[in-house]
């Protein structure tokens, strides 16, 4: 998915969020370097007081030891308060950057084209946006003490060389093999460390899917079946993580052998310097007690190098799905839908989910304003589809939808969902009051609306019922009412928004036919003076609408009112008297006898 | 048992792994303090005037010194990272299957997106701490006690000192972790909340589309995300505070000064070489101990997600119920409820009242309804996904619990209302609940379910994909599939929940013929508000209210029933209302 990216364009899309905490950032460097300054300069105290003592000179007094070594006392303290508070402003940062990188994420993936979410699946996605985050907050640590450590090698190997050129240059010699060493690790670390995000994230996925649809699981008695294939995705992450443990782990003990060695040259060369005079003993501790101080960062370089590679393996899995351009909703627009008339034309549209396969086949027809329109047609021959396309859910491939005599692309995008109410099949609500669900769509809606849309679709007597009323807590995805239920609020929600057209994709298919009827002339007020696409398959239904579009495999067969079409030989009249006749009580008085 | 123990069962899964990071650890440490002995032995030849030719033995040394440790080093690190992820494996499957065999009821109280934060987040919490956390702390212990050795060889005053510190650090940093450890536990919750947060606003994306509602579900994780930020610094500024590492800060520094002094002073026979030895260790010791900082707060941070994920597994489930024994067999099924009253949660209105009624042996049983009187929990309580509150149900004249669960799955199921699909093949979908289908079986019950034409018309057919949650199929496909899905298991009892609301006219009227030839076969019961439907059942039962309002057949309601009628009197001409 998406187009490579280079680190150069990850670290710029970092650096574009550090940026905006720039005065903390600066801060947070101002210490550590302060930090690193005190560190090294505090052996050199140490330094002096060993000399004074080694070199054992008659006018040595005891001041003279003494003060050194309580300069070195001080500046370990300073050090150590320094470094709380270099924490303390890191860790500030540190959080402020990672709220900044996963609500950018996050908004990013919201404008994301349908096509990209009928795609993808919501465990991965949330996965990325939570763990992979977090480890990036880890590397981002890792990435400052990098820093630090950097300086902290400059630092020593300029005091180094200042004493000792020679021993200096004995202990650099064999860095470019250790960085050789480490950074040819460099690919296989990212590539298993890729494998391994996936391997963790398809587990996830499996264990949101399988909670998701446990009630399912539970009536098909499938749990065994269910623990054996997570087993097995359990297992191969764990594999791979184990291959990913071994790129890691790999470089702390390439790491100590070459501290090993360092400490072997030093001592080499320091002993033979020191036996030939050109080096004295104070001096040639100093190299063994800065060791440290230049091979840490080397080994902190080697041992974070890893974590470097999953930031940048997760933020380009970040980019990839919310700083995708190709995934993108694109609003190729500014101007705003509003006081619409609700003329809905469709001109010779063609539209495919999936490349080479068409759904929808030439379609066109012209609805008037408050116009009411049926759709009819089979299961699967596009009528979804086209209530997804007018909200441009979807972007066709080719053709003309206009709203107005307008083409929705020339529409601002949200503000043509504004105009347009869409009461879809599946119906979702979120967990959260009833109130906080009526209000997703229009925010300052009053409870005197609410009450007024809810008793349009007849849910206010069930509301009533239930402990808190409209402050009731929705489940997730609604779990906790009866799909009827949940259709009702979804229907409702809509209505509470004013739409100027209204799209109808079976809302109350799941109501009774009692209740369906009450929902009909209750809302036949509200829904008066607005155009409205109803897709249903009731007769009473269908017989309420000005025309009739009838679909057979994404192509429209047959447009007119009842009376038209009835007169026609076509499918209609096919599917009338198959089906729709059968909703009369005569009929079923002979289905009756028959059996 | 505690979380820690639980933790620590595991690893007793894998003793020989356990027992070599333990045991190799110590030693992997110990070998990487020899070299600064070495160092202030090979520095004291120097001292005394020395060349490298008295030097040569100890620098061999060294480098042989220099493969083993490396050796042990990498062996005991890597399979320490293995055990961890071996454990951590461990505990996501024990996560994944204690919680497959919860109740419904337990379910129903819990958020997936909360569960999967514990999941996901804590069991790479807990791996840390494992994996390098717990080695760490060991390493450290034994640096200590090395420092005890290394200062009591030079005098007991020194020994003394480093015992104190020693004690003083232990309990500061008890007492420090102490503190940060509620301060965590808030952190982790606030992680969960964005879980949710994010997970919903995914799930509903349509919705959020459809109502324009981004600006909404932004600020809803911006508020979750701020409120994280605000814990999270408040954590790690009091973590940055890490006061016992003052003690040994001071603590070394002391020892250096010290030493120093004695030297100079000429006291207790100490010569450079011990200074060099001194500095060496304590500089390396208090290195070793700033690392307390970090493993102690990976270790707090484990433990509480391991208590996290522990809560889960070892939660007591209150609504669990003892399987029976019995096994369900019979083709021949009969279902009877005797006053019959249940609801979802205390606290909740009741979703059924008082429900009586039997269905005999191969009847069909129709149950109408407006929106939540209860019709889909009827069937819920048949399949016993939920044991009624009170009153009894009894299969085949036998009390639901005496049964075994298997066989109760096995004879009876489901064309669930609200239709999940999974993310896998159509023929994976079908054969859900028998996976050892032949292709023959699946292809036939793919035919009468009317779901045949479609699925050959899909790109790959029976191998093609279905979308998360089975949105690149239309309603009424999903619906066909779900139909085919229960078929393949031929059951005595079927249960069809609204099965036939969202299919078009062509197809329903075949479906309806494929149902009738299966009706006549297994006792059924259906949900539905197709009076053609309705019409063919033996009992209809009309609720409202959760209460059964009418009992009969489709010719004695339709006559004398006024709810009856209402539902229909829209949309039939209805005969005359008779009286009772």
């Amino acid at each position: 998915m998406g187009k490579k990216r280079t680190d150069k364009e990850l670290l710029v899309y970092l650096w574009n969020i550090v940026r905006l905490h720039l005065k903390e950032f600066y801060f947070v460097i101002i210490l550590l370097l302060l930090n690193v300054a005190f560190g090294t300069i505090a052996p050199l105290f140490f330094r002096k007081a060993l000399d004074l003592i080694q070199t054992n000179d008659i006018s040595t007094t005891l001041k003279m030891i003494l003060t050194p070594l309580v300069a070195y006392f001080l500046l370990m303290l300073v050090k150590w308060f320094w470094e709380v508070f270099q924490n303390i402003f890191k860790a500030k940062l540190n959080a402020q950057i990672t709220k900044d990188l996963r609500v950018k994420a996050f908004n990013g993936l919201l404008e994301n084209n349908l096509t990209f979410f009928d795609n993808s699946e919501s465990g991965y996605l949330t996965s990325s946006l939570t763990n992979d985050i977090n480890e990036m907050r880890e590397a981002g640590q890792r990435f400052v003490d990098l820093f630090t450590s950097l300086f902290r090698l400059i630092i020593t190997i300029g005091i180094l060389l200042y004493f000792s050129p020679k021993l200096t240059l004995a202990s650099v010699v064999f860095l470019p093999i250790f960085f050789i060493v480490v950074f040819s690790l460099r690919k296989y670390q990212r590539r298993v460390a890729k494998v391994w995000r996936k391997n963790f994230a398809t587990v996830n996925q499996r264990f949101s899917e399988t909670m998701r649809s446990i009630a399912i699981s539970k009536s098909f008695a499938r749990e065994k079946e269910n623990i054996k294939k997570f087993t097995d995705l359990n297992e191969e992450t764990y594999k791979s993580s184990i291959k990913r443990g071994f790129a890691i782990f790999i470089i702390g003990p390439i790491n100590d052998f070459f501290r090993h060695m360092l400490l072997i040259i030093i001592l080499a060369v320091g002993t033979i310097e020191t036996y030939n005079g050109n080096l004295d003993v104070a001096t040639f501790y100093l190299f063994i007690f800065l060791m440290d101080y230049y091979y840490y960062p080397l080994l902190s370089l080697a041992r974070n190098y890893s974590r470097f590679q999953s930031l940048f393996v997760n933020l380009e899995r970040l980019l990839d799905i919310s700083e995708n351009s190709d995934i993108k909703e694109i609003n190729t627009s500014l101007k705003i839908a509003e006081k619409i008339q609700g003329e809905v034309e469709f001109k010779n549209v063609n539209f495919s989910y999936v490349e080479d396969t068409p759904v929808l086949k030439n379609i066109s027809f012209h609805i008037k304003p408050g116009q009411r329109v049926a759709l009819v047609g089979h299961t699967g021959s596009g009528k979804s589809t086209i209530a997804a396309l007018i909200p441009r859910f979807y972007n066709i491939d080719d053709g003309k939808i206009l709203i107005d005599g307008v083409k929705i692309q020339n529409y601002e995008l949200k503000s043509l969902r504004f105009v347009i109410g869409l009461v879809s099949q599946r119906v979702l609500l979120f967990k959260g009051t009833i109130r906080e669900n009526m209000l997703i769509g229009s925010e300052n809606a009053s409870d005197k609306d609410i009450w007024n849309a809810l008793d349009a679709v007849q849910a206010r007597d069930f509301i009533e019922l239930l402990p808190h009323s409209l402050d009731f807590m929705v489940t997730e995805g609604g779990k906790n009412l009866s799909v009827g239920q949940r259709q009702m609020l979804s229907y409702a929600r809509v209505l509470l928004g004013k739409p100027d057209i209204i799209i109808l994709d079976e809302a109350t298919s799941a109501v009774d036919l009692y209740t369906e009827s009450k929902i009909q002339d209750s809302t036949e007020l509200l829904l008066k003076g607005r155009t409205s696409i109803v897709i249903a398959h009731r007769l009473t239904t269908i017989l309420n609408s000005d025309f009739i579009i009838v679909l057979e495999d994404g192509e429209i067969k047959q447009i007119g009112t009842h009376k038209d079409l009835m007169s026609q030989k076509g499918s209609y009249q096919e599917m009338y008297q198959l089906y729709f006749k059968t909703q009369s009580a005569k009929y079923l008085e002979k289905i009756k006898t028959a059996m | 048992m505690n979380s820690l123990k639980w933790v620590a069962r595991l690893h007793l899964r894998y003793p020989f792994k356990t027992f070599y990071v333990l045991l190799g650890g110590m030693i992997e440490i110990l070998l990487f303090l020899l070299p600064i002995s070495i160092t202030a032995n090979v520095i004291e030849i120097s001292i005394e005037g020395g060349g490298i030719a008295n030097a040569k033995g100890q620098l061999w040394f060294l480098l042989g010194l220099a493969f083993v440790q490396a050796f042990l080093y990498f062996s005991v690190s890597f399979l320490n990272e293995v055990l961890a992820h071996r454990v951590t494996t461990d505990i996501t499957q024990e996560l994944f299957e204690s919680l497959q065999y919860r109740s419904l009821t337990y379910h129903d109280s819990k958020d997936v997106g909360n569960i999967m934060a514990r999941a996901t987040g804590d069991t790479r919490t807990i791996n840390i701490a494992i994996s390098p956390a717990v080695r760490i702390i060991i390493n450290i212990t034994i640096v200590w006690i090395v420092a005890f050795i290394i200062t009591l060889s030079i005098h007991y005053i020194l020994a003394l000192i480093t015992v104190i510190v020693f004690i003083v650090f232990a309990i500061t940093t008890s007492i420090y972790t102490k503190k940060i450890l509620p301060l965590s536990v808030k952190t982790r919750e606030n992680f969960a909340e964005i879980s949710e947060v994010i997970n919903s606003g995914l799930t509903g994306i349509r919705e959020i589309k459809s109502f324009v509602a981004t600006p909404w579900s932004k600020k809803k994780l911006l508020k979750t995300a701020i409120r994280y930020q605000k814990n999270v610094i408040k954590e790690e500024t009091k973590s940055a505070w890490f006061y016992p590492i003052f003690v040994v800060t001071i603590y070394s520094a002391l020892m250096i000064v010290l030493s120093l002094y004695f030297v100079y002073k000429g006291l207790f026979g100490i010569g450079i070489k011990e200074v060099i030895l001194i500095a060496g260790f304590v500089s390396f010791l208090t290195g070793m101990s700033e690392e307390v900082q970090w493993t102690m707060w990976f270790l707090i941070r484990g433990k509480v997600s391991a208590d996290r994920i522990y809560d889960i597994v070892s939660e007591k489930d209150p609504d669990a119920y003892k399987d029976g024994d019995l096994e369900f067999e019979s083709k021949h099924a009969t279902i009877e409820f005797k006053n019959v009253s249940f609801r979802y949660k205390n606290g909740l209105p009741y979703a059924l009242r008082n429900i009586s009624f039997k269905v005999e042996d191969l009847q069909t049983i129709a149950i109408v309804g407006p929106p939540g009187s209860g019709k889909s929990t009827i069937t819920k309580l048949i399949q016993r996904l939920y044991l009624p509150t009170s009153g009894e149900i009894l299969l085949s004249g036998k009390p639901i619990s005496d049964y075994s669960n298997k066989s109760l799955r096995k004879n009876i199921t489901t064309v669930e209302q609200d239709i999940f699909l999974f993310n896998l093949s159509v023929k994976d979908n079908i054969r859900y609940g028998k996976s050892n289908a032949t292709d023959e079986e699946i292809v036939n019950v793919a035919k009468i379910a009317e779901a045949y034409d479609f699925i050959l018309k899909l790109p790959n057919k029976f191998e093609n994909l279905i979308g998360e949650g089975g949105v690149r199929l239309s309603g009424g496909q999903a619906q066909r599939l779900s139909i085919a899905r229960a078929l393949l298991l031929n059951p005595s009892i079927l249960l069809m929940d609204d099965g036939a609301s969202a299919l078009d006219a062509r197809t329903e009227v075949q479906i309806q013929k494929a149902i009738s030839e299966i009706l006549r076969t297994r006792t059924t019961v259906i949900t539905t508000h197709r009076l053609a439907i309705i019409a063919k059942a033996d009992l209809v039962i009309i609720l409202e209210n959760s209460k059964i309002v009418g009992l009969g057949t489709h010719e004695h309601l339709i006559r004398k029933n006024p709810y009856y009628r209402r539902l229909f009197e829209k949309h039939y001409e209805l005969p005359a209302l008779e009286a009772k």
